[in-house]
């Protein structure tokens, strides 16, 4: 597309920030230009262009105000950074990530229930505060207790004695398209209302699966507020890198503002939820196996299909500890299923195993020779399998 | 003198050539998204080479060009390039250390130059274009580099830069613009109408986050820099303490300052009969909030005290054991 043109230009901004194309945007340029004929004059076609972006900024405001009532300020009081001893045997403040800090400023949290469950990145706790406190839309303060921390999913959940909190409305990743309107916000910079980004979803399954990824500026700023669309409703919550990084808190946090952010959807969020509540932290659950991560070579030997189904399921590499072994699992048995969920590739168990979390129980289902059975299992933390350094399930 | 200067400096204008030919056709054109705004702040940017290179804004048809303090002043050598791609010396006329801006001049005349009005208008998601010179990019006469994003927020700026505060504390534009590019300071911050709303700030990092921020100094700022009355920064005057505020002993109590480096502020000692003491504070407690701000650090309850005026109540929120309780400690009754 030439962007020269005024006319195809009116939603692809000619700047280093481009914008997909978003239903709304496309419905506001079909309001405004109707049917632009070829020889429309260009002030005309400029013209049209501004109040588009009037439009557009007025709506970005309008979706800011509509989550907004369901934004909080959180503020701690207390605790200390991680310390770490070092080989000298001195005790130092662990450096979270090469050249960054955690800083004590405010953060962010979203309403999740009226009966005062806030949720927010563990992030902001890494600090273990002495104090939390949740300040309202409304200007009500209250003190929260840390219920409990999803350290793979980077998030945690607060509760607060009150009942009468306005719940935003959210959205799946079933309803989200890439390329739509993104927009985080969270109280990080002290302002007094929160600071607002504005970009596109760039892919809705990342991070194993639990995440969305977006282009708008996404760091300690916004960290445990909410993603949400243009419509105002909570796509996310923003946290630095989640799924993949083990149980560091902190991993991620340099790609902050980078246009590579992510945000924990609302699919993944509901599944942690029950547990949350009950207060249990929830740590990444292993199996206790390493599996052939490399994807089917179409046409070789272990693979004749040309179309790149194998139908061998996947393969676990090495001698099986702790539950995979407990469960009779042994090298060189193909994985066809985990609680009736198809795996053909490593990225399928990984997202199997990142929806689930230690003490989770699997039903496996797997091929040994010619025969297929079915083993239970369950899984366990990291710190349980410490004694088997290679074991990398998934 | 002056009239010969401005004859001179028009005088290598025209001996340089057809300086107001623009350089790249299809860049002037003002159609199409953000058009009208883009190809007025490019018109009003300029880049600054000195020890170091920077970007400024024209803000008079003769020669005033607003950009940030910095080390690249003081070279020996401090050109600025106008859009029209004219190279000229230029001085520094006035600085503003607190503000950390300067204001050069350079002998030109009939200069496109933006109007410092407001920035008022501007609310959290309005279109914002910034124009600047990142990483010197635009070479000679090319014009300087935009980027769109959206006003985030206001704020008061609490930064660093590498270990030392900021001198500037008072409002910001937040955006999510990326500002931070070497040479994007001095930059013109606009909104969709090509107005100058803000000028891109030094690059510094945000004490609340630790990452570095993206902001501007509200026109509002630059038009108080400006204003005659203030154009010399008086540090002494800004460091003096205001002798009416509260001072820490007047409370009688004393916090656990020592140690750490963010001390929570722990009670360590009350004294008897004082304000502190009469209103219930304990040693041990430890301050949450001074008149509902945060002020969960030694330096953090200091700060916040230093704000309320003498002899007004003050409202405390304090821990005690697992208790969070709010107190109200009245101020001595003034001595003469």
């Amino acid at each position: 597309m030439n962007r020269r043109d005024p006319r195809p230009a009116l939603c692809d901004p000619p700047v280093s920030k481009r914008r997909g194309g978003q239903s709304l945007a496309i419905c506001l340029a079909t309001a405004f230009v109707a049917a632009p004929s070829a020889d429309a004059q260009a002030t005309n076609a400029d013209a049209k262009v501004t109040r588009l972006q009037r439009a557009q900024q007025t709506v970005f405001g309008a979706a800011l105000e509509a989550v907004a009532p369901s934004i909080v300020k959180i503020e701690t009081i207390g605790g200390a950074l991680p310390v770490e001893v070092n080989p000298e045997g001195i005790a130092a403040p662990r450096p979270a990530r090469p050249g960054f800090r955690q800083a004590d400023g405010p953060t962010t949290g979203v309403v999740w229930t009226a009966d005062g469950t806030i949720l927010t990145s563990s992030f902001n706790f890494v600090r273990d505060p002495a104090i939390i406190t949740v300040t309202l839309h409304d200007g009500r303060r209250f003190v929260a207790r840390l219920v409990a921390r999803d350290r793979p999913g980077r998030l945690a959940l607060l509760k607060i004695d009150c009942d009468d909190l306005p719940v935003p409305r959210r959205v799946s990743p079933a309803d989200l398209r890439p390329g739509q309107w993104a927009l985080a916000a969270g109280f990080g910079y002290g302002s007094r209302t929160p600071a607002l980004s504005v970009g596109n979803l760039s892919a809705l399954h990342r991070m194993s699966g639990t995440a969305v990824q977006t282009d708008a500026k996404i760091s300690p700023a916004n960290y445990g507020g909410p993603l949400f669309d243009i419509e105002g409703r909570v796509i996310g919550i923003c946290v630095p890198r989640a799924g993949d990084g083990g149980e560091d808190e902190i991993a991620g946090v340099e790609w902050y503002d980078s246009g590579t952010g992510f945000a924990v959807h609302v699919d993944f969020i509901e599944l942690r939820l029950p547990r949350l509540r009950k207060g249990s932290d929830l740590q990444r659950g292993l199996m206790g196996i390493v599996v052939d991560r490399r994807d089917p070579v179409v046409g070789s030997p272990d693979n004749p299909s040309p179309t790149g189904d194998r139908r061998l399921g996947l393969a676990i590499r090495s001698e099986p500890r702790g539950p995979a072994a407990d469960a009779g699992l042994r090298p060189g048995d193909q994985i066809l299923e985990v609680n009736g969920d198809r795996i053909e590739r490593w990225i399928d168990l990984r997202r199997a195993l990142a929806r689930r979390a230690a003490g989770d129980s699997l039903l496996v289902k797997y091929r040994r020779g010619e025969t297929v059975a079915t083993t239970r299992l369950t899984l366990v933390s990291e710190a349980a399998l410490a004694a088997v350094p290679t074991s990398q399930p998934g | 003198m002056r009239l010969r200067l401005r004859e001179a400096a028009l005088l290598i204008a025209a001996c340089a050539g057809p300086a107001s030919r623009a350089l790249d056709t299809d860049e002037a054109n003002t159609s199409g998204p953000f058009g009208r705004a883009i190809a007025h702040a490019r018109a009003r940017v300029v880049k600054v080479h000195g020890a170091g290179y920077g970007s400024g804004v024209v803000i008079s048809e003769d020669g005033d060009i607003l950009t940030t303090a910095s080390v690249l002043l003081e070279g020996r050598s401090l050109r600025v390039v106008l859009p029209d791609g004219r190279s000229l010396p230029a001085r520094v006329s006035r600085r503003d250390e607190r503000r950390q801006l300067a204001l050069l001049k350079v002998e030109a005349l009939e200069l496109p130059h933006f109007e410092l009005s407001s920035s008022a208008h501007l609310r959290p998601g309005d279109w914002l274009i910034a124009a600047a010179n990142p990483f010197k990019v635009a070479a000679g006469p090319e014009p300087v580099s935009v980027s769109v994003g959206v006003l985030t927020a206001r704020t008061n700026l609490d930064a660093r830069r590498q270990a030392q505060d900021f001198p500037y504390r008072g409002p910001v534009l937040l955006t999510d613009v990326l500002t931070t590019a070497p040479g994007s300071a001095g930059g013109a911050l606009v909104d969709i109408e090509g107005n100058l709303v803000g000028l891109i700030g030094k690059r510094v990092i945000s004490k609340r986050t630790n990452t570095w921020l993206n902001y501007a100094l509200p026109v509002e700022e630059l038009r108080a820099f400006l204003a005659p009355q203030e154009h010399r920064s008086d540090p002494v005057a800004a460091a003096a303490v205001d002798p009416r505020e509260w001072a820490v002993t007047d409370l009688g109590l004393r916090l656990l300052d020592f140690g750490a480096r963010d001390r929570p502020a722990y009670v360590e000692r009350v004294r008897a009969e004082s304000p502190a003491s009469r209103a219930g504070i304990k040693p041990n407690d430890l301050v949450m909030t001074v008149n509902g701000e945060r002020a969960g650090t030694c330096a953090a309850f200091y700060a916040a005290l230093r704000k309320v005026p003498a002899g007004e109540r003050i409202r405390l929120v304090i821990k005690r054991g697992e208790d969070v309780r709010p107190i109200e400690i009245d101020p001595e009754p003034s001595t003469p």
